[in-house]
């Protein structure tokens, strides 16, 4: 049997990744089964080095993009939602901006061109910062109507309920014909991010 | 102890440094390579505005910038120094030479680190395939993905004027598992966390929930998921799960392994078509299961082909 410096070094590299990969990932045990928390003390030493080995590991899989948490459609939303943006011109104007989920697309758009449109809506969903920086980005992008100046973007999230699949084979649909919409988010095109 | 210790190592070494056919990984190379063409091209119209300017007030003006994300992020080296079109192409012309196997490294490592300029110069943009394609691509930068049906081959051929490489000459197949390791560990780890997170994937409703989402859903045909006390969500729920649980076991199996690839390559086909945005993400799942093909399959699929080849 040939096992040789070479191989060792290239078992200490697939250690390496594999462990990334389980560091990155848990399994949900701990929802299914109760567990007992592990108690670390304070002044070990063994736990201040496992602490920063795990962290060089960590930091390692970041650079190698083994860092992923794989959860594959994993939870399903129980309502449509989705957010009608618009822009406030000077003269108080409120226009709905022509942006891909929101005006009319070309089949090439809608299934080639927009292919992050969705993922992207749902990255941004709530997140404070993010919305301020498609704000920022919207307001550069649009920033006249005629002869009058962009002054904020408006996000208003609307919202729908999906019926529980029981009821929808009774009633023969599947959506809650109501639509629920928050009051309009509004964000200054002049202001700095105030989320740190 | 001795016995048991030599037996684990001799196992190990069998595992991770077998020789092995690289066909399966040169179809792989091909088929990964044409994806990541078409999502160039899809990226086109919107690149400058995604990783240009929306990219740029996200990372600058949003205090997103972090020891991490300054990292890794060829835009943010050449910021002001290079038109970020230009990027564009040097990805889309490295995914062509990618795909017909010419400087076949060195174009993994380029669009290795395309990748994770993507990934960090604009985080709310980041979809499922950007961290697939990010993982392929990494454990491809180690694996011979140019040893045959490649431009490579055919120069490094007519240089030696050689005969084809011999079984014990072939390439060892330790990056290629480590791959197939990490590629089976999304299922390991998503249909627990699935079944743990929503109770619609154990009563059969998860489906349905998709099949209906103005969101995520194509909308074809979203009744019938409902309809007949949701017979068609409960069997494509269940069957998910059933595909998804039972590939990383008998995929090692040659008997069960063309039967469990079908299966989740049927899946991942099945998504592209009925659910919006997540193409690329679960074509790229597919071009993954190539790598488990064992190569007389492919062999007997195109044999004129490769055989001119």
């Amino acid at each position: 049997m040939k096992f040789n410096i070479k191989k060792i070094f290239i078992s200490g590299f697939i250690i390496l990744n594999l462990s990334c990969v389980l560091l990155s990932n848990r399994l949900p045990f701990p929802k299914i089964f109760s567990q007992n928390k592990i108690e670390y003390k304070k002044e070990n030493s063994s736990s201040y080095y496992l602490t920063y080995f795990k962290w060089l590991v960590q930091n390692y899989a970041y650079y190698a993009g083994l860092n992923n948490q794989w959860i594959m459609f994993g939870r399903q939303s129980r309502f449509n939602w989705w957010y009608t943006i618009k822009a406030k011109y000077n003269n108080g104007e409120q226009i709905v901006l022509p942006l891909p989920r929101q005006s009319k697309r070309t089949f090439v758009q809608k299934f080639f061109i927009d292919f992050k449109e969705v993922k992207f809506h749902n990255n941004i969903y709530e997140s404070q910062k993010s919305l301020w920086a498609y704000a920022r980005y919207l307001c550069e992008k649009y920033p006249q109507n005629k002869d009058h100046k962009i002054v904020s973007i408006l996000y208003q999230l609307n919202w729908q309920n999906i019926i529980p699949r029981e009821e929808a084979s009774r009633l023969g649909r599947y959506l809650d014909p109501n639509i629920y919409n928050q009051p309009p988010r509004e964000i200054s095109c002049h202001q700095e991010c105030p989320y740190e | 102890m001795n016995r048991l210790i030599r037996c684990v190592i001799k196992i190990w070494d069998k595992f991770w440094f077998s020789r092995f056919d690289p066909l399966p990984l040169a179809v792989f190379r091909i088929a990964f390579g044409i994806l990541l063409m078409v999502w160039y091209l899809a990226l086109y119209v919107n690149w400058e505005e995604y990783y240009g300017k929306l990219g740029n007030i996200w990372l600058y003006e949003t205090h997103a910038i972090t020891s991490y994300s300054s990292w890794l992020n060829v835009f943010r080296w050449t910021k002001d120094l290079v038109p970020i079109r230009v990027f564009w192409w040097i990805g889309f012309l490295s995914a062509v030479s990618f795909t017909v196997g010419w400087r076949t490294r060195v174009c993994t490592i380029i669009l290795f680190i395309m990748q994770s300029s993507i990934i960090n110069q604009n985080i709310m943009l980041v979809n499922g395939e950007d961290s697939v394609f990010r993982m392929f691509l990494f454990y491809s930068m180690f694996a011979p993905l140019g040893y045959c049906v490649s431009v490579d081959h055919y120069l490094l051929k007519k240089k030696q004027k050689d005969c084809p490489p011999q079984k014990e000459e072939w390439p060892m197949i330790w990056a290629v598992r480590a791959m197939q390791i990490n590629f089976i560990a999304i299922y390991v780890f998503s249909l627990p966390n699935k079944l743990a997170d929503d109770v619609a994937w154990r009563n059969g409703d998860a489906i349905y929930l998709s099949m209906v989402s103005s969101m995520w859903s194509r909308q074809l045909c979203p009744e019938f998921f409902y309809l007949f006390d949701g017979l068609f969500s409960k069997i494509a729920t269940y069957g998910t799960i059933l595909v998804e649980g039972t590939f990383p076991i008998l995929v090692w199996f040659s008997k069960t392994r063309m039967v469990s690839i079908l299966a989740l390559a049927s899946l991942h086909i099945f998504v592209a078509i009925f659910l919006n945005g997540v193409a690329f993400f679960t074509l790229s799942m597919v071009c993954g299961l190539i790598t488990f093909i064992p190569p007389q399959y492919i062999k007997k699929i195109y044999p004129r082909f490769f055989l001119w080849i």
